[in-house]
């Protein structure tokens, strides 16, 4: 069934609703949440889904759509088909995220793809990401020396170029290595191949830091700092990101600064081109 | 709203929350009319207790990101080119386009 012309039609929002529970929810996003015929939720926090049902009387969990030993990408797709069945009973459907929808999220960029591709009017509201609390928590400036970020599996399953001068990012750390998309933790043995694989450009006692987010205003942010041959006996949990500092300092590209010097001295005004010499 | 999901989200609200001293987090706590093991959850500041003493999931999990595309129904993963002069081996298999 596709949209109607009528203006009867259903519609789809996936907002974000910000890692820490009561601190990062935009006004927007609550009115999407508030305005909704009905609310599907993914938290990471427990305490966060009793929070949205205090906002709306028909919120549903898509935590049933998980389960040990089920693929992610079936998870996903119940997701995305969840949320679209009550758009196309013509709803205003709302999906609430953790954090941002749109940042290492499968399901809120397919809905949303899906919805409009029936003909829905379907969009996003971003939130404050685990990134953005990251960057405040640690003390780094993205624009500074540059970030790299990568899911940790997707990279050790290929081969990416590393700017060792700049920071490395690497999230879903919890699950580095987990091929079969079925698994919410893995062993030391797999955290080890990943700790291989970054051994190829940095040395063993190079310092990492794991980081978790505060999901709730009553705890703290997980920042702990080891070295990178540590990592596989360090706790680690689904909510992990390692977090990578620069190992090398940045390297000038001289002929790219010859080639700007040489097209500034070409554009300088004659009066001040002849007054150099 | 309940009282206690009420109490953390106008403790995320506010500007010095997690910065306060533990004396005004404990006369805050101190001043909700909940149940005493809730109370005690929240001075102890567990969120499991706490969750499950308000009927919450004790068992969440999150990962919203694969770290591949999915395979199309039927189609066989790419293979990556063996590098010249390099024996062919099994290799992961190589990046879809994103979707």
């Amino acid at each position: 069934m596709h949209a109607d012309d009528d203006g009867a039609s259903g519609s789809l929002v996936c907002v974000g609703l910000g890692i820490t529970l009561g601190a990062h929810l935009s006004p927007r996003a609550r009115s999407h949440i508030e305005q909704a015929d009905v609310v599907f939720v993914v938290v990471s926090e427990p305490l966060a889904e009793l929070w949205l049902q205090e906002m709306h009387a028909d919120v549903r969990s898509l935590q049933p759509c998980y389960a040990h030993g089920k693929s992610r990408h079936e998870t996903y797709r119940e997701m995305v088909e969840a949320m679209l069945v009550e758009v196309r009973a013509g709803k205003r459907v709302c999906g609430a995220f953790y954090g941002h929808p749109g940042v290492f999220a499968l399901a809120p960029h397919e809905a949303i793809a899906q919805a409009r591709s029936e003909g829905f009017a379907a969009h996003m509201e971003p939130g404050i990401s685990a990134e953005d609390c990251l960057y405040a928590d640690l003390g780094i400036d993205p624009g500074r020396l540059g970030c790299q970020h990568f899911e940790a599996s997707q990279y050790m399953f290929y081969k990416r170029r590393t700017d060792l001068s700049a920071y490395l990012i690497l999230w879903q750390i919890g699950i580095a290595g987990d091929r079969s998309l079925t698994r919410f933790s893995v062993g030391s043995a797999h955290v080890q191949v990943l700790v291989d694989v970054l051994a190829e450009d940095y040395p063993l006692d190079h310092p990492v830091t794991l980081y978790e987010a505060a999901t709730l205003p009553i705890a703290e942010p997980r920042m702990h700092t080891l070295a990178l041959g540590e990592l596989p006996t360090a706790a680690l949990s689904l909510h992990s990101t390692l977090v990578v500092p620069p190992l090398t300092t940045l390297q000038p590209n001289h002929a790219v600064i010859a080639r700007l010097q040489a097209l500034e001295r070409a554009s300088l005004p004659v009066s001040i081109t002849e007054g150099e010499s | 709203m309940s009282n206690v999901i009420q109490f953390l989200e106008t403790l995320g609200k506010q500007a010095d929350f997690g910065r306060g001293s533990a004396t005004d987090y404990a006369d805050a706590v101190a001043r909700l009319e909940i149940d005493p093991a809730l109370r005690e959850a929240l001075l102890r500041k567990d969120a499991t207790a706490v969750s499950a003493l308000l009927g919450g999931r004790t068992n969440v999990l999150i990962l919203l990101a694969p770290a591949e595309e999915e395979q199309p129904e039927g189609e066989e993963p790419a293979k990556e080119e063996p590098a010249k002069e390099e024996p062919a081996h099994d290799e992961p298999r190589s990046a879809q386009a994103c979707r």
